[in-house]
């Protein structure tokens, strides 16, 4: 393959030479050689201008603000997450016994939130256990495409308060694909995860973010998106309170608290009024 | 919630827990205890926040900005800047003894989201979400915004290691040593993507910048 030359190049230099120069990465010679031709080469002096510009246009990209929830969804996953043996062993000698107890304990609080959570009083309840059920009803709907309109500026779509969906839209692949979950019921003053899991097809999609974990304190109305590559029978079990793995570990389906099914269809019809 | 237009959706209702259920599951954790798999209890609920955090602070606006450029999905971002911090959570004790702990950051979040496009079989999303605090009201908001989703565009259209290589080496100020090894490739070949990176994006940034 013919090596591509800076146009106009006195010495017809390749771009590879030019750019490695921008970034440092020749040896002394090289760099030495290529700074005193660049200082006088037109054609190299505006392609380094245009390095330049496109550089800086990059830098001042502002992406937006990871949020406290990550900080949270990572705090959550501390616990279900096993670390590495190499770094923990010494620890875990120590904990040993301790650590058997602790998880059982950990899981009867979990039991007994959860529990109690799913399960309507049958008698007076204890003062700090919620007796109401926990109520999540999901629905997945095409959208929002949250599009940027040169010069008019739109932000309308789907978020924590509902913004209105437009039923027209139909599940199409390449659609991101937004389920909310609107939780009802949730015991306040504590946190607890919704997890998502995304299927095509009753196959796990195998990306991430194929599962997701937010979280809430008390009721709340839940986001999670997801971009259908091909069409097929999506589906999305949502769970509730399951302990937080990672992104790429399923979740138990004993913490399924409702599933949600719906058709991704190359130029499929319009979604059905009910 | 008067959404109930919404089409082929079933849903099925939470399973009923049972203390059977739970209590053998609370004994098969039990009994793992003792030679099972590596599961750390903390002796305190306090104690990932106490060593971690300051370490999650420093790195995790970079991180996100980073996965945020690579996947141009504001989820997908948050989605793989949680798992890169939880695989750091594991590895803790080794990283913090790292000269450069944000280097290896950058290696895994780079490999998380060349696997996440990887698993994408349509090109990355063009569309960008209103970011109201990098846009804040007031002023005439257009021409950032433009400016902004020309850069998304012409990034989105690079091959994603040259994508990673060139925000790295841009953004992020790394060396290309540092991009290769970030890539888990060699020098040549981080400088190879580096320059047709480069060049792909400044075609087409420039291009369409002299249309606004």
């Amino acid at each position: 393959m013919s090596a591509q030359t800076i146009p106009s190049c006195t010495l017809s230099l390749p771009v590879e030479t030019l750019s490695a120069w921008h970034d440092g990465a020749l040896d002394a010679a090289e760099t030495q050689r290529v700074g005193a031709h660049a200082e006088t080469c037109p054609g190299c002096r505006a392609r380094l201008a245009a390095y330049e510009r496109a550089g800086r246009a990059l830098r001042m990209q502002q992406p937006p603000e990871p949020g406290d929830q990550l900080w949270r969804d990572v705090q959550h996953s501390f616990i279900a997450v096993p670390r590495d043996p190499e770094t923990t062993r010494g620890r875990r000698r120590l904990l040993g016994g301790m650590g058997a107890l602790a998880a059982v304990l950990l899981l009867a609080v979990g039991f007994a939130q959860v529990f109690h959570a799913h399960t309507p009083p049958t008698g007076g309840p204890p003062a700090s256990v919620p007796t109401q059920s926990v109520h999540i009803e999901p629905v997945a709907t095409p959208g929002p495409q949250m599009r940027y309109v040169p010069l008019v500026t739109t932000a309308a779509g789907v978020d924590d308060h509902l913004a209105p969906i437009d039923p027209t839209a139909r599940f199409q692949p390449g659609m991101t694909v937004y389920l909310v979950a609107s939780v009802r019921g949730a015991p306040a003053g504590h946190e607890h995860t919704i997890t998502v899991r995304w299927f095509i097809d009753g196959q796990d999609t195998e990306i991430p973010p194929s599962i997701s974990m937010k979280t809430v304190s008390g009721d709340a109305n839940v986001y999670f998106t997801l971009t259908y590559p091909v069409a097929g029978v999506g589906m999305a079990k949502v769970y509730f309170d399951a302990p937080p793995v990672s992104t790429v570990s399923a979740p138990s389906d004993q913490y399924l608290a409702a599933t949600v099914v719906f058709l991704v269809q190359q130029g499929g019809p319009p979604a059905p009024r009910s | 919630m008067a959404l109930a237009w919404l089409p082929q959706v079933a849903t099925a209702r939470h399973p009923r827990w049972s203390i059977t259920r739970w209590g053998v599951l609370l004994l098969q954790v039990a009994s793992r205890q003792g030679d099972g798999p590596a599961r750390e209890i903390f002796p305190s609920a306090d104690e990932p926040s106490k060593v971690f955090e300051p370490f999650f602070r420093r790195h995790e606006r970079e991180i996100f900005g980073y996965l945020w450029r690579l996947t141009s999905d504001e989820q997908a971002a948050h989605d793989l800047s949680q798992e890169t911090f939880v695989r750091a959570w594991q590895r803790f004790a080794k990283i913090s003894a790292y000269e450069q702990p944000r280097a290896w950051l950058f290696r895994v979040a780079t490999n998380l989201a060349l696997n996440y496009r990887r698993g994408r079989a349509t090109p990355i999303r063009s569309t960008m979400e209103l970011n109201e605090e990098a846009h804040p009201v007031g002023g005439d908001p257009a021409p950032r915004l433009a400016q902004d989703d020309l850069v998304h565009r012409a990034l989105g259209a690079l091959p994603p290691r040259q994508r990673a290589a060139l925000v790295l080496r841009e953004v992020y100020g790394f060396s290309c040593e540092e991009v290769a090894a970030a890539l888990d490739t060699s020098l040549g070949a981080a400088k190879t993507m580096l320059w047709r990176g480069r060049e792909q994006f400044r075609v087409r940034y420039l291009n369409e910048e002299e249309q606004l």
